[in-house]
Parts: C-alpha cells; sequence; structure tokens
C-alpha cells in the first residue's frame, strides 16, 4: 500500500511528505509500540504473533508499511464502520495509543482530519479501570521454597480514589485505592493437566502463547500475600498523567490483540511487561541488556537502575510474615495464653485485643494453608464474636510494625546471580586452590535479600581444583537447593535440601573418578534464641553412581546432619556450623572397613560490599578405615557477584 | 545451538525437580501460567462484563450482570463482598484493615470511614450471623449506613 492510498480512500488532504513517514516508522515510540524488535543480523520484526494486531498484512514485518496502513485506516470517511482487530472495533478503538502518537507528531494537520469515531467499550473499561498511575509489583519467593525465588512481576493500574476523581481534596484514603486497582497479568495459556515434557519443550521454544489479563488487585494480594504467603512489593512507576493515559491506551491494544509466543526464560511475564513500559518510555531503555534469561527479580534491578523511573516502594507483608512478627511482639503470658487459644480454649472477654488478633493470623494462615474442620470454622467465628466487642486494632501496633520492617530485604537490593570463588586451602599439610563459577548462587552465608532467610539456590555450578600443580575438574553441579525454617505451631514448616551432581569423592583416593551423586534430607529447625539463629536437624540419603573405587559401580549413604546458622548481626557476619555423618550399608567402597564417613565443619562469612565477601572454613573430615582416618582442612575463599 | 542446548537442560532439571510444584501460580524462572483462556472467552470477558473478570458471572450468576457494558456500581460492590466474604467478616470484628477500608471506598464512606469502621464493628453480630452469604451481608451494611445519622449523609453510594 503506498501514498496514493490517502487520495483515494477519501476526500483527506492529509499528505506528509516520505521523509517524515519514514522518520515515524523509524521513531524508537513507533517501534516500540509495534513491538518491533530487532534480532542480530534480521531485520526488524513484531514480537506480537497476532494478525488482526497489524492493518497492513506485511505489518508485522515491515513498520513503515504498517504506519502507511494505519494512517489510512484512521483517516478513511468510512472509519466508523471498517472493523478491525479482534474485537471488530474501528481502528481509532482498536488502537488508541497509536492514533494518539501519530496525531502527537503529526499534530492538528492530521488531527484535524480525523472523522469523528465513538469507543464505548474502550471508554467504558478505561473509566472503570481509572488509573492515576502505574506500578510493577514484584512477587518474593514462596517460603521454604528456594526454587520459587525468582519471583514474579506484575502491573498494578494505580486507582484514583472516589476522592480524586471528584477532585475534592485530599486524599486520605489512597492506600485503600491501590487495593481496588486493577492488576495487569502477562501470562502463558497452559491447559489445565499439561503433559510437563511438553510443557517444558513448548515453554522454551515458545510453543504456548501469552496475553495479558486483568484481575482486581485485592485478588492478586489474596493469591500470592494470604493462599501463598509472599510478600509484595510495589514499584511506583514515573509516570506522568499523560504518560499513564497512554499506557492505558497501550494495554488496551495488548489486552484485545496482543498475543505473544511465551517464552518460559526470556520472553516471559517480566520481559513482556517491560515491553509495554518501553512503549511509553522508549528512552529508559528496559528490554535491552538481559543475556540467556529474564528473571524478574532482575527486571525490578534494571527499573532501580534506571534513573527516575521508580518514584517509591511499598512492601505488602505476606500473611505469614505479618503472623510471625505479630507473636514475636507478643510477652510470654500472652503467648502461652495464645497457645491455649489456638488448641481451641474458649475465648473470654478477658483475652486482650493483642492475643484475639494473632489468634485470627494464625487461624487464617492455618485455614489458607491446610483444609480445616466446619469445628475449625466455628470457632474462628467464636473468636471473632469476642473481637468485635473489642476497640483496638492489630494495625495500630506500632511494635509489630517494627518487627516487620525489622526483616525487610529489598528484592532491588539483592545481590548478582552469579558467583565466582577462588580459594586456597590446606588439608593435612598439601595445598590446594580451587577455583568455581555458578550460573546462580544464594544461600544464607550471602547477605539477605529478598528470599527467604535460611534458603539457598545453587544452579550450574562448575569447579576446578589445584593440588600440586595439577588442575582437574572437580564438580559439576547441576541443581542444589535447601530451605532451612524455623517450625513452629501456628506455621509448620519443614527443613529440607535436594542436590544432583557430579563430583570427586573427597574421602576416596585422590585419583578417584567422579561420580553422579543424588542426595536429599528432610528434616526440622527450630529458632535458636532469636529468629536470625536457627538450629536445625535432618536425615538424609545419598546415592553415589559410577566410581571405581566402589565394588557394586554404586554407593548409598544414609545418616543425618544437624548444623547451627548463625545471622546475628544483620548482614555483617554470618556462621553456620554443621555435622554430617553417612553409614554405607553395602559396604560399597573397596575398602572393606569404611562403613562411616562424615564431616564437622564451621564456615564463617564476613560481607565486605554487595558484591564481594570472605569466608573462611575449617573442617574434620573422620572415616573409618583405621588408616589416616582424619584429615583437617582449612579454606580461605573470595566470592565475587556479577 | 549451544543457547539451546543449555536451555533445554535447565529446563529440564527445573521441570522434572522442584519447580514442578510452582508450575500452578508462581513465576518461578519468570514464567507464569493461567487458566486457558479461549479468544472467544477473552473477548465476551472484555465487551460485556468490562473490566470485571468473567469469574464474577460463575461466582455471582444472578447478577444480570452479563447483560451490561458497563460496570455498574452496585455489581462492583456485590462482587467485592462476594470475593471478600471472610476477610471482612475479620475486618469488621477489628475494627480495621484493608479490606474494610475498601469496603468504605466502595460504598462512598472514605470521607467518614472512622464512623464506618465503628458502625461496622458494632454491627458485626448481626452482619454475620451464620449463614452468610454476600447478599446478605451487603443488605445489613447498607442497613448500618442507613441507621446512622452521618453515614446516611455522607456516603454517597447506597442512596
Amino acid at each position: 500500500m503506498g501514498l496514493a492510498a490517502f487520495g483515494a480512500q477519501g476526500p483527506s488532504t492529509f499528505s506528509p511528505p516520505p521523509e517524515k513517514l519514514s522518520e515515524i516508522a523509524t521513531s524508537p515510540e513507533w517501534l516500540r509500540l509495534l513491538h518491533y524488535k530487532q534480532k542480530f543480523l534480521r531485520s526488524a520484526k513484531s514480537e506480537v504473533r497476532e494478525a488482526a494486531f497489524f492493518i497492513s498484512p506485511f505489518g508485522a514485518e515491515n513498520p513503515r508499511a504498517e504506519l502507511v496502513a494505519d494512517l489510512a485506516a484512521f483517516l478513511a470517511p468510512n472509519a466508523e464502520s471498517v472493523a478491525h482487530g479482534t474485537l471488530r472495533q474501528p481502528a481509532a478503538c482498536a488502537f488508541p495509543a497509536r492514533l494518539a502518537y501519530l496525531s502527537r507528531v503529526f499534530g492538528e494537520a492530521f488531527s484535524s482530519q480525523l472523522p469523528s469515531v465513538s469507543c464505548p467499550d474502550f471508554e467504558s473499561w478505561s473509566r472503570g479501570i481509572a488509573a492515576r498511575s502505574v506500578s510493577i509489583v514484584f512477587s518474593s519467593a514462596y517460603p521454604n521454597n528456594p526454587a520459587s525465588m525468582f519471583g514474579h512481576t506484575f502491573l498494578r493500574l494505580d486507582r484514583m480514589s472516589a476522592v480524586e476523581a471528584t477532585a475534592s481534596g485530599a486524599n486520605s484514603l489512597s492506600r485503600n485505592s491501590d487495593f481496588l486497582s486493577y492488576g495487569a497479568n502477562f501470562s502463558a495459556s497452559v491447559p489445565d493437566h499439561e503433559n510437563p515434557v511438553k510443557y517444558a519443550v513448548w515453554g522454551l521454544f515458545g510453543g504456548y502463547r501469552g496475553r495479558y489479563d486483568l484481575t482486581p488487585y485485592y485478588r492478586k494480594v489474596a493469591e500470592y500475600g494470604l493462599s501463598e504467603s509472599r510478600d509484595l512489593w510495589e514499584y511506583r512507576l514515573a509516570f506522568t498523567e499523560a504518560e499513564t493515559q497512554f499506557f492505558i491506551q497501550h494495554l488496551w491494544e495488548l489486552y484485545s490483540d496482543g498475543f505473544f509466543p511465551y517464552y518460559f526464560l526470556d520472553e516471559n511475564c517480566s520481559y513482556q511487561i517491560l515491553t509495554a513500559l518501553e512503549a511509553v518510555r522508549p528512552d529508559w531503555k528496559l528490554s535491552s541488556g538481559f543475556i540467556l534469561s529474564v528473571l524478574p527479580v532482575e527486571t525490578v534491578k534494571h527499573l532501580r537502575d534506571t534513573p527516575g523511573a521508580i518514584v517509591a516502594a511499598t512492601r505488602r507483608p505476606s500473611l505469614r510474615n505479618r503472623l510471625e512478627a505479630a507473636v514475636s511482639v507478643l510477652t510470654n503470658q500472652e503467648e502461652k495464653r495464645l497457645r491455649s487459644l489456638f488448641r481451641e480454649d474458649k475465648p473470654s472477654l478477658l483475652d486482650s485485643a493483642e492475643v484475639l488478633d494473632t489468634l485470627i493470623l494464625a487461624l487464617t494462615y492455618e485455614k489458607e494453608t491446610e483444609t480445616t474442620s466446619s469445628e475449625r470454622t466455628a470457632f474462628m467465628r467464636e473468636v471473632l464474636l469476642f473481637r468485635s466487642r473489642k476497640s483496638g486494632a492489630i494495625l495500630a501496633n506500632p511494635r509489630i510494625t517494627e518487627a516487620l520492617q525489622g526483616d525487610e530485604r529489598r528484592p532491588d537490593d539483592s545481590h548478582p546471580s552469579s558467583r565466582l570463588s577462588l580459594s586456597f586451602g590446606n588439608g593435612q599439610g598439601r595445598r590446594f586452590s580451587a577455583f568455581s563459577l555458578s550460573a546462580f548462587a544464594h544461600d544464607f552465608l550471602d547477605r539477605p535479600n529478598s528470599f527467604n532467610r535460611f534458603s539457598e539456590v545453587r544452579l550450574f555450578r562448575f569447579g576446578i581444583r589445584e593440588e600440586g600443580g595439577d588442575f582437574r575438574l572437580d564438580e559439576v553441579n547441576l541443581i542444589e537447593m535447601a530451605s532451612f525454617a524455623a517450625d513452629s505451631l501456628y506455621a509448620p514448616q519443614k527443613s529440607w535440601r535436594i542436590s544432583t551432581r557430579w563430583v570427586r569423592p573427597k574421602d576416596l583416593a585422590a585419583n578417584a573418578n567422579g561420580v553422579w551423586e543424588v542426595s536429599g534430607g528432610y528434616g526440622i529447625g527450630t529458632a535458636f534464641f532469636n529468629p536470625s539463629q536457627l538450629l536445625y536437624a535432618m536425615p538424609i540419603g545419598s546415592l553415589e553412581v559410577g566410581g571405581r573405587s566402589f565394588r557394586k559401580d554404586f554407593r548409598l549413604g544414609l545418616g543425618g546432619e544437624s548444623g547451627l546458622l548463625l545471622q546475628p548481626f544483620r548482614g555483617a557476619f554470618f556462621s553456620h556450623f554443621r555435622v554430617f555423618a553417612l553409614w554405607d550399608p553395602f559396604r560399597s567402597t573397596v575398602y572393606f572397613g569404611r562403613r562411616w564417613r562424615g564431616r564437622a565443619e564451621w564456615i564463617q562469612s564476613v560481607p565486605l560490599t554487595a558484591r564481594i565477601d570472605l569466608r573462611l572454613s575449617l573442617a574434620r573430615e573422620v572415616r573409618t578405615d583405621g588408616v589416616n582416618a582424619f584429615e583437617n582442612r582449612g579454606t580461605l575463599e573470595a566470592n565475587f557477584r556479577f | 545451538m549451544i543457547r539451546s542446548i543449555i536451555l533445554s537442560l535447565l529446563s529440564f532439571v527445573f521441570v522434572s525437580s522442584a519447580f514442578a510444584a510452582d508450575s500452578s501460580s508462581g513465576c518461578g524462572l519468570g514464567w507464569e501460567v493461567s487458566q486457558k483462556n479461549s479468544l472467544v472467552s477473552s473477548a465476551i470477558r472484555t465487551t460485556t462484563n468490562a473490566v470485571l473478570p468473567n469469574t464474577f458471572s460463575m461466582t455471582f450468576g444472578t447478577s444480570g450482570c452479563q447483560k451490561h457494558s458497563v460496570v455498574k456500581n452496585e455489581s462492583e460492590q456485590m462482587y467485592y463482598v462476594e470475593s471478600n466474604l471472610e476477610h471482612l467478616a475479620i475486618e469488621m470484628a477489628q475494627g480495621d484493615g484493608e479490606y474494610l477500608r475498601g469496603l468504605a471506598v466502595m460504598m462512598g464512606c472514605e470521607n467518614s470511614y472512622g464512623d464506618f469502621s465503628s458502625t461496622m464493628q458494632k454491627n458485626y453480630s448481626e452482619t454475620f450471623s451464620g449463614k452468610d452469604s454476600a447478599p446478605a451481608v451487603l443488605k445489613q451494611v447498607r442497613n448500618g449506613i442507613r441507621a446512622n445519622s452521618v453515614l446516611k449523609q455522607s456516603c454517597g453510594a447506597t442512596t
């Protein structure tokens, strides 16, 4: 479709010079608005995979053809009756953001020629949303599930409060309007009970379609903050009122026609949110600079590092965190009373509002995490009846607010994900050095961040070890996760660890071949005097396959592990004491006497900066083969994060 | 090629191990999964229910919402009460909270929240008397507003 189309389709006198058209067609605003992306050595192509998103049949791959077609469609005298997009609306209604942008750049010469078109669907939609600003919401990890520590992001379209809408003065209840806002979530449509293999392959190679949907924010809070007990962090973006309106117009285009292939790792929920924001602020350059994968937590840091992008960050603590904070400020006597009430003692008018409110939190948590009986529901009713006769509210308790603030770890402050380690050590007089690289690493000796306090994840760690001038591959760690948590009456939680890796077992001969090892443990932990110190114990099992030092090609170890984790001075000094022992029921090694092996170790970490820490570890390895049964080892390690 | 191999390996490990538990609603490694939405259902949702999710018509099919193209104030209130019944019960008993504040805004009482919350707390036992349904609770809330001289004057939405 050429420029002649303008003349042919109607009496419009608007005809911009070709240079101007080329300038607009290659402007960052136009390219972002239609989600064109320049891939390496390839021409620009839109990431939207839906023909209805474009008016020109070549629109998906030709920004200029789409521009010309859009101008023609907006200007057509019969525009009101020509249907576009999935919802079959006039062009001006299907693509309001494009119209707004073109009106801005072409000015009066263009906008004065537009036929009048009314858009009742879009109008009622945007009036219902009533957005005043836009926030990006980060949902942190599930408690006790480090696998979810990458988090999730979605948008909140911050609602104008009724007070503001009538422009009648101060907005004293702005926080409630947040609650009544709409959340916009980009997600993949996956059928229920999808085959996990298909799920993995399709997800990886863009087999599913992703789209936006809208849900009231209070439902999002219920989903993430209550049912899943994940903290929500709300980052308000620095959009002007006009930019917010423009964003809503663009969101409508995406909402009705913007279907994207969904790639789990890179073109995922967090990435598409960035491209949508970029349509409003191309200068923020949000969607570039990611390699291999786009982790939600990294997108939040990306925004934080964009000057002027974020106005404010607010935390909405999860139900579990609120419960823990509420319990932590009770006196011993109050806690004793709470315990007996929790075991269904009758509430009385003598019970304080604090105790009853904490009990209500505990019962709510129980209901969200377990199936509760009808007796429990009736009990809750009774408690509420007593509570309604008490004045004073838990929200007003400053000690709880303080306890929650003490636990704040901003996700955008978390350390970079990858880690490089260098270490030097001495084991029984033999010096060694080691080098390792992890694609993703966080453990409880790191400065705590938005992850759970005592969780560990290591993915793709490669280790090389040097001893006496000999370099050899020492370890290939695919996945290692651990979560240690204080178990409590109100919020039961187990501690566990799991790992799978290729490794050279330290207790075999130095020239032994590597083995594949799978190991795991499941146990309990308890707070050791205060919530930042934890004592845990768990039975563990390990299976090693393929070692030449094994009689049956494998070795089974059954045993236990116990440890003490100390994080006493908030980010300054962390220690981990650990003892474990494994028993080999099959006498699998070629050395018959060797039925027990174990290790006691102490690791001390001193964080120097957000990216660098030093660790000292002292370990004593023990095994029952008589000769050389002990080995003492000292290691000094430096970790760099990038 | 190398990238694909790395990614396949990554995903296989993740999906087959600990991430299985996270696939229903969390993002895991940056993904988010929703119920299957057909194009038709999303289009219908857009044009008939405006900004209300279509679960509304499922959970509250009798409201007549399906026929409207604009969200009626009353159906929005009903949807809010229906969605948050348990939390509203808790916060009415406590006399404060975000759900209660949200209800105050919905009822047009944000300028007299203090009176609204204390009235709701006082009326707790009548409002939640046993078999609680959203219409019954909303009716009690409206009655409470009408019976209070301050609220009757300041809350716009219910009159």
